[in-house]
C-alpha cells in the first residue's frame, strides 16, 4: 500500500509524471474524486512519507491523499473507465429519453388543453421518466460509484479548492 | 346519426374506404379503438343499411359498430385526428426512449459484472424499466381510445359475429 499526497502543479514547474507511472494514475484518480476542473497533469502526486509531502502539508498545498496498491491501480486502469463510460452513456440515454418524452408529451398536453371534448386530463401528469428512474436508483449511480472509489483509494480531502 | 359496421378488410376483397368519406372515418375510429395502429384500409366500414353490410355480416366478420353524427364527425376532424397523431408520437417517443435506456442499462450492468472490484454495486433493474415503459404506453394510449369509444358509441363484437 502506498500513500500519496496530491498537490497542484505550479505552472512554471518542468516536472511531469512519466506516462504509465503510479503517480500519473494517482493524479487521474485525484482529478476524478476531487472533480478537479483542469487536466490531471495540472496535479502532482508525492509519496506521503517524503519531506516534500510534509512541506506541502505545512504549506497547506495538499489537496487530498490517496492510497493505492497494485491491485487497485489495475482496477483503475481496467474497470473504472468502463464503468464510468457506462454511467455517462446511461445519463445521456436518460437525458435523451426525458427530452423526447417531454417534447411529445408537451404537444399532447397542448392538444388536450385546446380541445373541447378532452379537457381535464394532462398526460404528462402520469408519464414522466424523472420520478420513475429516480425510484430505480438511477440518480444514485454517480454517487454510489464515487463513494466506492473513495473507499477503495482511502481518499481524503485535505484542502478545499478555491473557485 | 348513421351506424356503421366495421369489418376486417380481406386482402383480396378489392374494397377500399373512399378517402374523406364517413366510411373511412368509421374505419379509422375502429383503428384508434383497437389501439393496433393498423394501415389504412385494414378495416372497411359500411353503413348498416348498405347491402355489403348484410353480406359481410353473414360471413361473421363484423368487429365494431360505430355511430357517427354530423357533430361527432366535426369533432373527429377538428380535434381527435390531431390528438391521435400526437398520442402516437408519444408512443413512438416511449419506444425510442425505452430502447436507448434499456441498452445503456445493460451496458452498465455488464460493466459491473465484468469488473473485479465493483460487483457489489447495485445493478439497475431491467424488469423495473420494462414495467415503467409498459405503464407509460398504457397511459399514453388509454385516454384517447376510451374517449373515442364513448363519443362514437363504439360496440365491440368479440367473436366477430352480429
Amino acid at each position: 500500500m502506498s500513500k500519496y499526497l496530491v498537490i497542484p502543479r505550479r505552472a512554471d514547474s518542468p516536472m511531469t509524471h512519466a506516462q504509465g507511472s503510479t503517480e500519473e494514475s494517482v493524479c487521474e484518480i485525484a482529478k476524478n474524486l476531487l472533480h478537479y476542473p483542469g487536466p490531471s497533469d495540472y496535479l502532482m502526486a508525492i509519496p506521503a512519507d517524503t519531506k516534500v509531502a510534509t512541506f506541502a502539508l505545512v504549506k497547506d498545498d495538499a489537496l487530498c491523499s490517496i492510497e493505492v496498491t497494485k491491485k487497485t491501480l489495475d482496477t483503475w486502469r481496467k474497470d473504472v473507465t468502463n464503468i464510468r463510460d457506462a454511467i455517462d452513456s446511461f445519463q445521456s440515454a436518460r437525458a435523451h429519453a426525458e427530452n423526447l418524452l417531454d417534447q411529445a408529451l408537451g404537444d399532447l398536453d397542448e392538444a388536450y388543453e385546446n380541445s373541447t371534448g378532452f379537457q381535464g386530463y394532462t398526460p404528462s401528469d402520469d408519464i414522466s421518466v424523472y420520478g420513475a428512474l429516480e425510484e430505480m436508483g438511477a440518480n444514485d449511480l454517480d454517487y454510489t460509484f464515487q463513494r466506492s472509489l473513495q473507499e477503495m483509494y482511502k481518499f481524503q480531502v485535505l484542502r478545499r479548492q478555491t473557485a | 346519426m348513421t351506424k356503421y359496421l366495421v369489418f376486417k378488410n380481406q386482402p383480396d376483397s378489392g374494397h377500399v374506404n373512399e378517402p374523406g368519406s364517413r366510411q373511412e372515418m368509421a374505419s379509422e375510429i375502429a383503428n384508434v379503438v383497437s389501439q393496433d395502429r393498423m394501415p389504412a384500409n385494414y378495416y372497411i366500414a359500411f353503413p348498416i343499411e348498405h347491402p355489403s353490410t348484410t353480406l359481410e355480416s353473414l360471413k361473421g366478420l363484423a368487429m365494431y359498430a360505430v355511430e357517427i353524427t354530423d357533430e361527432t364527425a366535426e369533432i373527429w376532424g377538428n380535434e381527435i385526428q390531431e390528438m391521435v397523431r400526437k398520442a402516437h408520437m408519444v408512443d413512438d417517443a416511449v419506444s425510442e426512449a425505452s430502447g436507448g435506456i434499456y441498452q445503456a442499462m445493460m451496458d452498465y450492468n455488464n460493466s459491473i459484472q465484468a469488473s473485479n472490484n465493483f460487483q457489489g454495486l447495485t445493478e439497475l433493474s431491467i424488469k423495473a424499466l420494462d414495467r415503467m415503459f409498459e405503464y407509460f404506453e398504457l397511459e399514453s394510449s388509454y385516454e384517447v381510445p376510451t374517449k373515442v369509444e364513448e363519443i362514437f358509441s363504439v360496440e365491440y363484437f368479440e367473436d366477430h359475429h352480429v
